[in-house]
């Protein structure tokens, strides 16, 4: 506790953004290494532009840049003396581990690949089917010149590799000019399932099984039926197998590449970004223009290089050193107005694989009177390739809000509401664990839970999956038990919640004539809400500490901004004829 | 230097949202822990070929004749445990001893779901341990029980992953774990198995139930080797046959098991053994509801018998902590037995409470007897977590009151304490008091240092 209080007050978060330094000639010089071992996505976006643009605003691309992952595998080393090390960062951070990075240094401090997260070269890079190893397997290293791997060879390359007057390439180490790779290795394996596998399904070495989503689908229907994880997630339309677009792969010198089938490389998700617009999505141009240092200071918000805030900037007022130009700060906010764009591009997306994922019934209504309103609400698995929600499914928060107003707007009955920080009222709430808040009993949530085997007394849900009432000392280290045989080590687990494919669940909700106001008719609004985590999961590591010195409030805040509604349903109920009838919902502004 | 002193007691984190004064998040920002406040990776104390999740390259592995890619890697691991015990149990003469363990392991990880575990346990044979005795008297000496017995040995992989040309469209049809060779089985919460035997088991996993749930698994075993029954003795003759289940339900997860095992040993004997359990939260309440039955298909001995156990685990976590209250309670009709016990895991009672548990280490038996013979009997305990969880007291109380005038009864108080030092070290007290019928009080006490490794 000493030493915590005094980091506290020598380190603060403003200090250690402006006191970035910048990099000198040596660092200069060993990024231009860097470069020729593990290129940048911003050298492929010269060509690649369209699976750039895709890239740059993905989840795969945010993997690294998330202070909630960072903060989250940081916890869990603190809490297991550093024995977890790498497992969730290697996944997340390929080239950095490769390069030797700590595994806890601030994204400001890391190379601009690692930075990147999942980037190009951590899936055209590899060149063997390492089948389930969970992210750990082997980068080919190479400048540019090297050969890239890809499902369907190089027949294209060598095309343009003949005409180099016309695409004005050049395939020579040390040769001015627009540099290419030399060769595409045809790499099969990369457009299968089982490519996704060796990241979609985490096994940590002790067997607990993280993430399933490999898994899962390969006991499904789609499965069987030849549908692929690339099918529904990198085609036309997010979440469903719905064929790809055609065009080409790559602009070589302004100069489209033949047309070919082409993949979606955003893949979209239920994770969206947090952090400053000026450092994701990842954008060439910012990169260029600013270090991220220098992003984290300029006060978008406030207006920086519009005109309203420009034409009347309070007197006296102070800009950083790097935003003291207001041509940089109109530029600046050129770049940002883009990156908005982007974002809004992207969540329209996840909104999209959202909806293909999950369906909801109309709201059944059993008995109405005026002792009771009982109804119910099917929440269905739309996809036939995986449970949903899958992969780092004890962290979703997929859940429905129902609530029930009278005619004056009071409100009668409410499930899914959320507490101050933000959570819903399961035991995971502050607020709840503190007994300032009820339990919500009839909250209908797909979030799977992490149960430990206590010393004695069973087992409870934790909102971090390590044991510390066994010992006081937790420490990952290989099962002493085949873990094939029992499905997890003994200390953890996890009890899914979520919905098999093609599966349904029914959510019943009983409201008591003791609530009812006896000013019908009754307004009943159900909505299914994803979020990429729950708050009490900021909660539960920020004992870590949160990069680009963010506060649990701030992270906690724009992590239920992001929350979407997927879907929606109304309808109202009048208690005295006994009658009900479904109206439409309110549109609800989720730009 | 005090400084240094409290941080490697204290952990070098600070963790315990629950703990904390208000429930709202703090709008200050807090700074990323620097490296020279957070642990460094602890490893293993051996690593040939790519470290136990350490940073830098990974090797491009080995491509089988199957299609395969493996990219070995070993690393050797376990626990060390010394402690000095002091027992009275009330007729026998007093123990004091100096007792030593080690559990020494090498993990050969082949692949992401292939390796070959090997372990030994060099410092005790037979429920004898290395050290040194005291007293009694008559048993003074220093005591040598190093061996090399192999104690576990096996392989474990998944079919579809060994042989992925099979599968090429991974359709899962070959995806089945399988666990082969010396290993330790344990089902029911040790009550219907705990043991290290020579067996096969194959696994299906993540199989839905429509509509119903998106993870079942499913394990068929045999064992023919080294199966210790009921009265912890090896029979040589016993052959098991099981077939064990683990489904998640949406307010539940559920075991069912069922197993068989056959002997031709004169004091062996056949028996079929059945188990079945409930996992569930209920508000703020933890819950766990278990029953096993043996059925003995001749005539009953020691190594099986017929009966039934019915065994139940409540808990909370009490608002503004993470410390853990809990009440476990069982009755044990007729004579239960289990299906395979190992020679040095005494009765199917140890999960009641830690007064039903020996500690696995010399000669300081559970304070209250752990066989589930005409017996009920509860335990009440608490767990306190200060200093970050690295420092630990567990209180607890316990019973047992035999069903039948043979059985004695017998109740004990007692408590652990357990406080982490560094990144490998936990030190370790324990201590209880105990009144049993027909004998007298009975008290014990205990330290330990455990090294992890």
């Amino acid at each position: 506790e000493l030493l915590t209080d005094e980091t506290e007050t020598e380190e603060t978060p403003s200090e250690t953004v402006e006191d970035e330094p910048e990099p000198s000639a040596g660092e200069a010089h060993e990024a231009l290494f860097l470069e020729d071992r593990y290129p940048s996505a911003n050298t492929c976006a010269t060509c690649h532009v369209k699976q750039y643009r895709e890239w740059s605003v993905s989840q795969h691309a945010y993997a690294q840049l998330s202070p909630v992952y960072m903060a989250l595998q940081i916890a869990i080393n603190q809490l297991t003396s550093g024995t977890n090390g790498d497992f969730c960062i290697r996944c997340h951070n390929q080239v950095g581990m490769n390069l030797g990075e700590s595994v806890y240094v601030s994204n400001l401090q890391r190379h601009p690949t690692s930075r990147e997260g999942i980037t190009c070269v951590v899936c055209h890079r590899v060149n063997q089917n390492y089948g389930k190893v969970s992210g750990r397997l082997a980068l080919q290293e190479g400048d540019l010149l090297s050969p890239i791997y890809g499902p369907r060879g190089d027949e294209e390359l060598r095309r343009i590799l003949s005409r180099p007057e016309e695409y004005r390439v050049v395939t020579e180490r040390g040769v001015a000019g627009r540099a290419i790779h030399t060769k595409v290795e045809k790499f099969f394996v990369l457009s299968t399932p089982g490519f996704c596998g060796t990241c979609h399904d985490v096994t940590l070495l002790n067997g607990f099984r993280l993430e399933e989503a490999f898994a899962e689908f390969k006991r499904t229907e789609a499965a069987r039926d030849g549908v692929t994880c690339q099918d529904c997630h990198m085609g036309k339309v997010q979440g469903v197998n719905a064929g790809y677009e055609e065009g080409p792969a790559a602009i070589v010198g302004g100069v489209p590449t033949k047309p070919r089938k082409l993949t979606n490389h955003f893949f979209a998700g239920p994770d969206y970004p947090i952090i400053h617009p000026g450092i994701f999505p990842h954008n060439v141009r910012a990169a260029e223009f600013k270090t991220l240092a220098e992003w984290l200071q300029f006060d978008f918000e406030a207006g920086w290089g519009t005109d309203d805030f420009e034409d009347d900037i309070p007197e006296g007022y102070e800009f950083p050193a790097a935003w003291q130009s207001i041509d940089d700060r109109y530029d600046a906010r050129e770049i940002l107005d883009e990156q908005f764009e982007r974002m809004a591009w992207a969540r329209a997306k996840r909104l999209e694989v959202l909806r293909n994922g999950f369906h909801i019934g109309g709201i059944a209504v059993d008995r109405i009177d005026r002792d009771a309103i009982e109804m119910s609400v099917e929440v269905r698995n739309a996809t036939n390739g995986h449970g949903v929600p899958t992969g780092f499914d004890a962290e979703r928060l997929i859940y429905l809000e129902v609530k029930v107003t009278d005619r004056d707007g009071s409100l009668v009955y409410v499930s899914g509401d959320r507490d101050p920080n933000g959570d819903v009222r399961d035991t995971h709430s502050l607020y709840v664990h503190n007994g300032e808040l009820p339990i919500d009993e009839d909250l209908f949530s797909l979030q799977t839970k992490f149960v430990v085997r206590l010393v004695r007394g069973g087992e409870r849900e934790q909102v971090l999956a390590v044991n510390e009432s066994v010992s006081a000392l937790p420490f990952v280290r290989p099962e002493r038990r085949p873990t094939t045989l029992y499905g997890r080590p003994l200390g953890v687990r996890k009890h899914k919640q979520t919905i098999e494919p093609s599966g349904s669940r029914f959510a019943r909700y009983v409201v008591d004539g003791s609530r009812l106001t006896g000013r019908g008719p009754y307004d009943v609004s159900v909505k299914l809400i994803s979020q990429m985590v729950p708050v009490n999961l900021i909660a539960a590591i920020q004992g870590a500490g949160f990069d680009y010195g963010m506060s649990p409030k701030e992270i906690a805040d724009a992590v239920v901004a992001g929350s979407l509604v997927v879907w929606e349903r109304r309808l109202k109920i009048d208690v005295e004829t006994g009658t009900f009838e479904e109206v439409a919902p309110t549109p609800v502004d989720q730009s | 230097m005090a400084v240094v002193a409290i941080s490697m007691i204290g952990g070098l984190g600070a963790r315990d949202a629950r703990a904390g004064e208000s429930s709202a998040l703090s709008t200050e920002p807090i700074p990323m822990k620097t490296e020279d406040e957070l642990p460094g990776r602890t490893p293993p104390i051996i690593e040939i070929g790519p470290s136990f999740l350490g940073k830098g390259n990974i090797p491009g592995g080995i491509e089988l004749p199957t299609g395969a890619v493996w990219t070995p890697a070993l690393w050797v691991f376990g626990d060390l445990r010394t402690a000095i015990n002091y027992v009275d149990n009330g007729d026998d003469p007093d123990v004091l001893e100096w007792a030593n363990r080690l559990d020494l392991f090498a993990n050969l990880q082949l692949s992401g779901t292939e390796r070959i575990l090997f372990g030994i346990q060099p410092l005790h044979d037979h429920g004898e341990f290395s050290g040194h005795i005291w007293k009694p008297d008559d048993r003074d000496g220093t005591r040598d029980r190093l061996n090399a017995d192999v104690t576990t040995l096996f392989f474990e992989g998944e079919f579809g992953e060994i042989f992925p040309e099979l599968d090429p469209e991974d359709t899962g049809s070959f995806d089945y774990g399988f666990a082969v060779g010396r290993q330790l089985i344990f089902f029911q919460e040790g009550m219907m198995f705990n043991d290290t035997i020579d067996s096969v088991g194959i696994t299906r996993d993540t199989v839905f139930i429509p509509n119903a749930s998106v993870d079942t698994r499913i394990t068929a075993l045999f064992g023919w080797s080294e199966i210790d029954r009921d009265n912890n003795t090896e029979d040589n003759d016993a052959l098991v046959f099981g077939l064990f289940t683990e489904t998640d339900f949406r307010a539940t997860t559920t075991n069912l098991d069922v197993a068989y095992v056959t002997s031709n040993d004169a004091f062996g004997g056949d028996g079929l053994y059945v188990g079945a359990s409930a996992t569930q939260r209920f508000g703020h309440w933890n819950t766990s509801f278990r029953g096993n039955a043996s059925i003995s298909l001749e005539e009953e001995s020691a190594a099986v018998s017929t009966g039934g156990l019915l065994f139940a685990e409540v808990s909370t976590t009490p608002a503004r902590t993470d410390n853990v209250a809990y009440g476990n309670a069982f009755w044990a009709i007729d004579e239960f037995a289990s299906a395979a016990r190992d020679e040095t895991a005494g009765g199917p009672l140890g999960r009641v409470g830690l007064l039903f548990a020996a500690v696995g280490l010399g000669n300081y038996a559970a304070p209250l007897s752990n066989r589930a013979d005409k017996v009920l009997g509860a335990s009440l305990g608490y767990q306190w977590f200060f200093n970050d969880h690295r420092t630990q007291i567990v209180l607890e109380v316990g019973g047992r009151k035999g069903t039948s005038s043979e059985i004695d009864d017998a109740a004990a108080i007692g408590t652990r304490f357990q406080q982490a030092i560094g990144t490998r070290l936990i030190f370790r007290i324990d201590g209880f008091a105990a009144a049993r019928e027909n004998r007298d009080e009975g008290v014990g006490i205990r330290s330990e240092v455990l090294v992890r490794f």
